[in-house]
């Protein structure tokens, strides 16, 4: 039940990454907060199911996609019930635009269906293996592979269709 | 006229990327972007309510579980009075 010290150190510095996690899958909102405070708490209450030494940041990332996919679950029924149609525009709010150019690439990622979203971010942004991303969204190495590829041509074709796009590639 | 060097040598322009090579699945336009856009979630300020939070959940767990130091029962300690000093 007594985190240990490892834990409780590796949660006040996975907070940022978290919450970075949390604002790629659903956009920077109250639902990403939310998301990172359920992963926190969760996380204290079950520290003893973590083994010292393994992956802390694998650890607490699963629990808050776990947390993201529960609540995703939860609102579709909701919304179902009054109109399905609403379902999928809760789940990929885009979040606001900041920047143009970063602006422009959040909107494609929010496009995204959410299991090629979560992998690329995992892989991509958060640079988990493809192992420990397949261990964390609970499917095979494979599959990661062929979201993550999906996701870029998606995206390559999202980035390349928009005129405002300066492409600084180098 | 020289033919010894080739500038068009893939060997070179690649790898040299200080300790981050784009995922090759990803590639680089698509992972440079999502970079960036990580490191500004990432760099941003944390909300002081999730420090508070890991502060609470260790106090829970003083007032709950059993150390030897803790004092007795759970009204031993109540946590209301850290700021009932201040009487003007």
């Amino acid at each position: 039940m007594t985190p240990s010290d490892e834990v409780r150190k590796g949660l006040v510095t996975a907070i940022p990454h978290l919450r970075a996690f949390a604002m790629s899958l659903c956009g920077r909102s109250a639902l990403a907060d939310d998301l990172v405070q359920e992963t926190l708490t969760k996380a204290w209450a079950k520290a003893d199911s973590y083994q010292d030494g393994t992956n802390l940041m694998a650890w607490l990332f699963t629990i808050l996609r776990n947390e993201f996919y529960s609540h995703i679950r939860k609102r579709k029924r909701e919304v179902e019930d009054v109109d399905g149609a609403e379902a999928a525009q809760l789940v990929s709010a885009p979040a606001q635009m900041a920047s143009l150019e970063l602006g422009d690439f959040r909107a494609a990622l929010a496009t995204l269906p959410e299991d090629q979203r979560e992998a690329i971010i995992l892989v991509g942004a958060s640079g988990f293996s493809y192992e420990e991303a397949a261990d964390i969204m609970g499917c095979a190495v494979g599959t990661v592979k062929s979201r993550l590829s999906r996701a870029r041509t998606r995206l390559t074709e999202l980035m390349e269709g928009t005129p405002l796009s300066g492409d600084g590639r180098a | 006229m020289s033919d010894t060097e080739d500038p068009d040598d893939p060997g070179k322009r690649q790898g040299s990327e200080a300790g981050s090579a784009a995922d090759p699945i990803i590639g680089q336009a698509v992972g440079s972007r999502l970079k960036s856009l990580f490191d500004e979630f990432t760099n941003e300020d944390v909300p002081d309510r999730f420090l508070d939070l890991i502060g609470q959940l260790e106090q829970n767990e003083k007032a709950g579980g059993e150390s030897d130091d803790a004092p007795s029962g759970p009204d031993g300690a109540s946590p209301a009075s850290q700021s009932d000093k201040g009487h003007s």
